[in-house]
């Protein structure tokens, strides 16, 4: 299963979001770390065909995603950075209709069943979603990503709004996913891919600074004393801590 | 695709709000029917009584006896002096007359029905005129001897304004439909699915026109009920010709009242989808549901606006109108004519194509002129359709 983008570049008028990436992703957890507006939501669109690349392209199996359209679509589960749904339906019926938009059949509700289990919505799925905190739409959202089993799952800031508990479990749910699929899950958290991601992909203006499997991290951060890799992440983007911060 | 077209249904579609808008839409048009009727609607059940009894056809005879009646009526409600000022008895007013109505009425009702003798037969010289003589292949001798109210048809063919309520309403329910996608978010994620782009749109096409189709059989079903409680148009009155309706003297041989409105409800449809996919198209290029009903009504009223002046300004011999006049006279009747051929939206009156046959020259060929707004609305959808796929092109 490989997903590759080729010198990708993405102007947004004069300012550069992607300055020629090229990446291969294969099965497993991909973690995009970066600060705000390094481009990390930039590639996961360019990755869903959301925006067209200004120059480059994305293949998938040896083939352009442009080509395959539909089908490469398809495959994808996708979670934007933000997200809301139609107030006056309830959380079962938003995922019945993402589901059937998914390919599934309306009348087998299990994947639907033990995915809102799996959020802890099961028990207010018939309640309409404009009753629904903003943490449970976040976890609605990261439900209707799961559905259809996709092969590519593309995760943009999914952890916003959720607490300790609902974050421990998304990440059993990322650990889990990551076995069977490719999963870019794009974050300013590092707390979210340190004890998730397989790689770590560290972003800033544009560029890809670092791509590594998480291994290659832990070694560093041994090597540097650094306690987190946090610490090793602001290092490389060129951002130290100052007392004044209160984090030294 | 019937499940998607359910679910975009009850995305933007059925919602409380819309419910209550369609119930807004219809008092408004039952008001607007009211107030455009409201003098036959009082005088209905006396004229239905005298043209029942006078029956539905005429003869030489029938017309004589008419005008002796109207004119002993005449001796028994009017003194008439010596300079010829006729000044009326009041206490004969009231009194019930041959028919059960009250004479003055009567009096009014037999010179209506004279008046309508003396129109058929002006319409039977003139058809055998214009088909005999002059060849026009729009006509053909007719030997025509109905008598009707022809206060009732006037006021059925000259209050059709349902195609305007049915784009309205087609305006207000598929506005949202992009717009709501991209306000929440959703339109990516919609379109990252086996449906895909393509997908998705069809389905909110498809959603539209079966928007549009409803509402069309929704207001119009209302409308014929309406025109049935409030001035009495029976399945039997729809089929009276249409020449009896005052402004339509010169339509086509053949036309009934039941064909004028065959017509309109087909131009209903047709304009309201056209209305459907221009809205459509607007939501996905302004992806704000607010701005895109803003814009389309803005739109929709410049589109309309040279035929709402035209009965209500330049047809409306009132003197305090001419001061509302945008453009002198004969550049503005120039205005309609090039309106008439090009704007999709005015076969919405569709009375002014069956007042007479109207015909529009192309290449030496002469067609009917309501081919001019069907072109122009097939051409307005292929550049709708043109923005679309630029559009996608961009991304979604």
């Amino acid at each position: 299963m490989k997903l590759q983008m080729k010198d990708i570049t993405k102007k947004y008028g004069n300012k550069m979001a992607l300055d020629h990436v090229s990446q291969q992703f294969d099965k497993g957890v991909y973690g995009l770390l970066g600060p705000n507006g390094a481009g990390k939501t930039t590639l996961l669109n360019i990755i869903a065909t959301v925006t067209a690349a200004t120059s480059g392209e994305v293949v998938f199996e040896g083939k352009n995603v442009y080509e395959m359209t539909e089908e490469y679509r398809g495959m994808i589960g996708f979670l934007p950075q933000t997200i809301d749904f139609y107030e006056h339906f309830t959380g079962y019926d938003m995922m019945k209709y993402m589901y059937h938009l998914k390919g599934g059949n309306a009348g087998n509700t299990e994947q639907i069943d033990v995915l809102l289990k799996r959020v802890h919505l099961f028990e207010v799925k018939d309640n309409r979603i404009g009753t629904y905190s903003g943490g449970m739409k976040q976890r609605l959202g990261i439900a209707q990503a799961f559905l259809g089993e996709p092969r590519i799952l593309l995760l943009d800031e999914p952890t916003v709004g959720l607490d300790l508990e609902e974050r421990a479990a998304f990440k059993n749910m990322i650990r889990e996913a990551g076995k069977n699929m490719t999963l870019l899950l794009s974050t300013h958290i590092v707390s979210d891919i340190d004890e998730t991601a397989d790689y770590v992909l560290i972003m800033n203006d544009g560029h890809i600074l670092e791509s590594r499997e998480m291994a290659y991290y832990r070694d560093i951060l041994a090597e540097k004393g650094l306690d987190n890799l946090e610490r090793y992440y602001l290092h490389l983007t060129g951002r130290e801590l100052h007392e004044a911060d209160g984090l030294v | 695709m019937k499940l998607m077209v359910w679910y975009e249904l009850k995305k933007y579609v059925l919602t409380k709000r819309n419910i209550l808008l369609l119930i807004i839409l219809t008092l408004i048009m039952t008001g607007v029917l009211v107030r455009s009727e409201i003098v036959y609607i009082f005088a209905r059940a006396e004229s239905r009584i005298f043209y029942e009894q006078i029956g539905q056809t005429f003869s030489g005879e029938t017309r004589q006896k008419l005008a002796a009646e109207r004119e002993k009526l005449e001796k028994e409600l009017f003194d008439v002096s010596a300079d010829g000022i006729k000044t009326v008895r009041q206490e004969e007013t009231l009194k019930k007359g041959k028919y059960g109505i009250a004479q003055i009425r009567e009096y009014g009702y037999l010179r209506d029905a004279l008046d309508c003798i003396e129109a058929v037969e002006t319409r039977n010289r003139n058809t055998e005129i214009l088909s005999e003589q002059m060849g026009n292949p729009a006509y053909e001798a007719e030997k025509n001897n109905v008598i009707a109210d022809r206060s009732m048809l006037t006021a059925a063919a000259q209050h059709m304004p349902v195609g305007v309520f049915v784009c309205i309403a087609c305006i207000f329910f598929v506005g949202s439909s992009f717009s709501t996608e991209y306000e929440r978010r959703l339109f990516p994620v919609v379109c990252i699915s086996p449906y895909g782009y393509w997908g998705v749109c069809t389905a909110k096409i498809l959603t539209g026109i079966l928007v549009a189709a409803v509402c069309n059989l929704y207001f119009w079903g209302w409308y014929l009920v309406l025109q049935n409680c409030l001035v009495g148009m029976s399945l039997r009155n729809w089929a009276l010709p249409l020449f009896l309706a005052e402004g339509f003297e010169m339509c086509p041989s053949g036309a009934a009242m039941s064909d004028l409105l065959a017509g309109q409800f087909v131009s209903s449809i047709f304009g309201s989808v056209l209305t459907v996919i221009i809205v459509l198209a607007m939501s996905r290029l302004i992806k704000r549901s607010l701005y895109t009903m803003s814009a389309a009504f803005v739109l929709f009223g410049i589109v309309l606006l040279p035929d709402m002046m035209y009965p209500m300004v330049y047809h409306n011999y009132a003197a305090e109108m001419k001061s509302w006049y945008i453009l002198p006279e004969p550049e503005f009747y120039k205005m309609i004519g090039l309106e008439k051929l090009l704007n999709p939206l005015s076969a919405l009156q569709f009375q002014y194509y069956m007042e007479e046959p109207r015909y529009m020259r192309i290449l030496g060929y002469q067609y009917p002129a309501y081919c001019g707004p069907l072109m122009m609305a097939l051409a307005l959808i292929g550049i709708v359709g043109v923005c679309l796929f630029w559009e996608k092109k961009k991304g979604l």
